[in-house]
This record gives C-alpha cells, sequence and structure tokens, in this order.
C-alpha cells in the first residue's frame, strides 16, 4: 500500500499538468454540454453527466467487488469471484465545476441507493475436479439495501480529436450499511469529453 | 446548488438488512459421495472429489472425506468430515458417523447407540485440532434416518437426517437438521 500512497496526488498532478498545457480554446455559446462515460478502478461505473456554467449533474451506476480481510479465498482478487463482498450503487450528484485550462475538476454530491452483501465468517468450501485448484468458499454474509450519500471529486482533461476525455475520480458513498471508497480512471465521451470547460458557459 | 444546500438534511438510513447464512449445495457435489447438514443452523458440508490432491492420496489409501459401507451383520455405516475445509486457527472440523441397524433399504431408521456420534474440533494457531467435544445421540424420536432411495446394484444410497445429540460431560446439546446424504456404498 506504501508504495502507491503517492499515486493519487501524481495522478491529479500529471492531470492537471495536461489539462493545463493545452491551448484554450474559444468558448463556443452553448446551453449546455452532455457526456458520458465509464470508469475503472477498484471498482466500475459508468456516469452520464451534463455541465451547465459551474453546475454539473452526474448520474452514475457502480459496481465494487472485494475480498474478505482473511480466511480462504482472501487472496488472488482474479478468482474466488463467490467469495467476495459486494455492493452496487445508483446516484444522483449535483456539483460545481471549475475550468482548469481546458479541463474541468470538480465535486459533487447528492443521494445514491445502495445493495449489496458484506461477508462475515467462514463457512465451508466446495472442492472442484480440475486439476488446478478452482476451489469455492462460502461465507455468512449480511444482505443490505440503503439509502446513501454519494460524493465525488475529480479531474476531466481535454479530449482527443475523437472526442474521449480521460480523468480522475474519486468517489464515495456514505451510508449506514456500508460505505465504500472507490479511485477510477474515468472515459468521458459526448460534448464533455471533446472539451469539458468549453461548454456549458 | 440547491441540492447542495440541502445536503446536510439528507441522512442515510437503512432499507433492510439480513444475515444470511449460505444454503447447503444439492446433489451429488463434485460428482462425489456427499454428506450436508446445519449444526445448530451453520451449514456443514463434506463431500469427496477427483481433484489431483485428492487422486494422490487414494494412491497411498486415503480415504475420501464421505465413505459408507454395509458390514456382515446388515449395519449401515455411514461417516463424514468435513476435510475440504482449509485449516486454519479456529476453524471447526466435524466429523458425523452414522449407524443404521438392521438396515433393509428404504425407511426410517433409529440411529444405533453408542456407535452413532458426532465430533467437534477446532484448529489451534498450529494448525492443529485440539481434542474434540464429542457427542452422542439423544433417544428416538430425537434421533432418526430416512433412507429413501437404495439400489443394491450400484450401491447408491440417499436419505435425510434429523438428529439431536448431547456432550456426556456437559451436557452440551446440538441438533443437526437438513440432513442429507448421497454416496456409493463401498463392496
Amino acid at each position: 500500500m506504501m508504495r502507491f500512497r503517492y499515486l493519487l496526488p501524481a495522478l491529479l498532478l500529471s492531470l492537471a499538468a495536461r489539462a493545463q498545457s493545452a491551448a484554450p480554446l474559444p468558448a463556443p455559446a452553448s446551453p449546455g454540454a452532455w457526456g458520458g462515460g465509464i470508469g475503472i478502478g477498484n471498482g466500475l461505473e459508468i456516469h452520464a453527466d451534463y455541465l451547465k456554467g459551474h453546475l454539473l449533474l452526474v448520474g452514475r451506476s457502480r459496481y465494487k467487488w472485494w475480498g474478505p480481510q482473511e480466511g480462504p479465498g482472501s487472496s488472488n482478487l482474479l478468482q474466488n469471484f463467490n467469495t467476495r463482498s459486494r455492493q452496487t450503487e445508483v446516484a444522483a450528484l449535483a456539483g460545481y465545476g471549475l475550468p482548469v485550462g481546458r479541463g474541468l475538476a470538480y465535486a459533487a454530491a447528492g443521494v445514491g441507493y445502495v445493495a449489496g452483501r458484506e461477508l462475515g465468517a467462514y463457512r465451508y468450501t466446495i472442492r472442484s475436479n480440475n486439476f488446478f485448484s478452482n476451489d469455492t468458499h462460502y461465507y455468512a454474509y449480511r444482505s443490505y439495501q440503503a439509502i446513501g450519500v454519494p460524493l465525488e471529486v475529480g479531474l476531466l482533461t481535454p479530449g482527443t480529436k475523437r472526442g474521449l476525455g480521460i480523468g480522475l475520480a474519486f468517489q464515495t458513498n456514505l451510508n449506514p450499511e456500508k460505505s465504500v471508497y472507490c479511485l477510477l480512471l474515468t472515459f468521458w465521451g459526448g460534448q464533455l469529453g471533446a472539451s469539458p470547460s468549453g461548454h456549458g458557459n | 446548488m440547491l441540492f447542495m444546500g440541502l445536503l446536510p438534511l439528507v441522512v442515510g438510513c437503512s432499507l433492510t438488512s439480513s444475515e444470511v447464512e449460505p444454503k447447503l449445495p444439492t446433489g451429488r457435489i463434485s460428482g462425489g459421495n456427499t454428506l450436508v447438514y446445519r449444526a445448530e443452523g451453520l451449514p456443514v458440508v463434506a463431500h469427496n472429489d477427483s481433484s489431483f490432491g485428492t487422486i494422490i492420496s487414494s494412491i497411498f489409501g486415503g480415504k475420501g472425506p464421505v465413505s459408507g459401507y454395509l458390514d456382515f451383520t446388515n449395519q449401515l455405516v455411514i461417516h463424514g468430515v468435513d476435510s475440504q475445509n482449509p485449516p486454519a486457527a479456529g476453524q471447526k472440523q466435524h466429523v458425523l458417523h452414522l449407524e443404521l441397524p438392521a438396515f433393509q433399504g428404504p425407511g426410517t431408521y433409529a440411529l444405533g447407540a453408542p456407535e452413532t456420534f458426532y465430533q467437534v474440533s477446532v484448529f489451534n494457531s498450529d494448525k492443529r485440532l485440539d481434542s474434540p467435544l464429542t457427542f452422542y445421540p439423544v433417544s428416538a424420536p430425537g434421533a432418526r434416518v430416512t433412507v429413501t432411495q437404495w439400489d443394491a446394484a450400484s450401491r447408491h444410497l440417499q436419505g435425510t437426517f434429523s438428529v439431536k445429540l448431547v456432550e456426556q460431560g456437559t451436557g452440551q446439546s446440538v441438533a443437526l437438521t437438513d440432513g442429507r446424504f448421497d454416496l456409493i456404498l463401498e463392496q
């Protein structure tokens, strides 16, 4: 974990530098800009966004899964998919977008619904007949649904000629059942992906 | 902006929350002998498999976790241990040994006592099993096994059971419920 402690600041600085170095384009008169895309990191998300002036509206759906702290199946994230806590979130957020060069820094909060399960104590293992171990481990778990407060801060860089913007987002959903945190590399299409700060002014 | 202003008023709330125990598997697990039940509501699963490790073990005479046979007095013996669970400190291992006297095919049987027993051991920090607690069945109707299917040609046996057992020293009792076995008896 220590080796990654500077990763987030470095990525943010890198993205900010990229946003600053791009030549600013004249902002076209526009009632607002739509965009959308996906996010990949310690979770997966799809998002749709609307920017008008400094007002940013975000709709997102995120899925995250993680293994138990200890016990069978706790290692090797790419195996033992059954041995995972998981949470699905559907959320609507509103926030503030601030142009950074041709890029966009933003922060948003809102309301979200989460459904998931949190693994508890280990119970049993089903061994497979495979030559290599492919056992399935079963845990007791808590199944839940909750309403929570999603938060997101992020940075979106100017897009390529094809209109694909790349960004970085830190997300959380604060709720009484299980609050989770995600750091995602985000990909933006649409008008926002093409030039986030050049729209909606 | 309006929403941001309302944010402090939005308090997360739980809609539903329930503790879930994993279901007991159905059928023959991994195509091998299977013995499953709930001990005080918690699932216990024992089954045979044909993984590489098991094949190597059988070459050196190792028995599968679940086995059964008919002895010369026609007493049916079923033995299962959930040894497929990885040994870890605090993890329990369960042994269930059922004996049905005068086996005659499908039907309901009282368990033989004191031959029938149930043992619970706990792995210590050295991954070794501590001395087991041994439980014996309470007299009928607390100890019943129902054989639902028996094919003498293939020696395929299926059945269900529900047993209440007591540890002699402490008087501690345990209820085994939703029990099910599906195995091929040894010759």
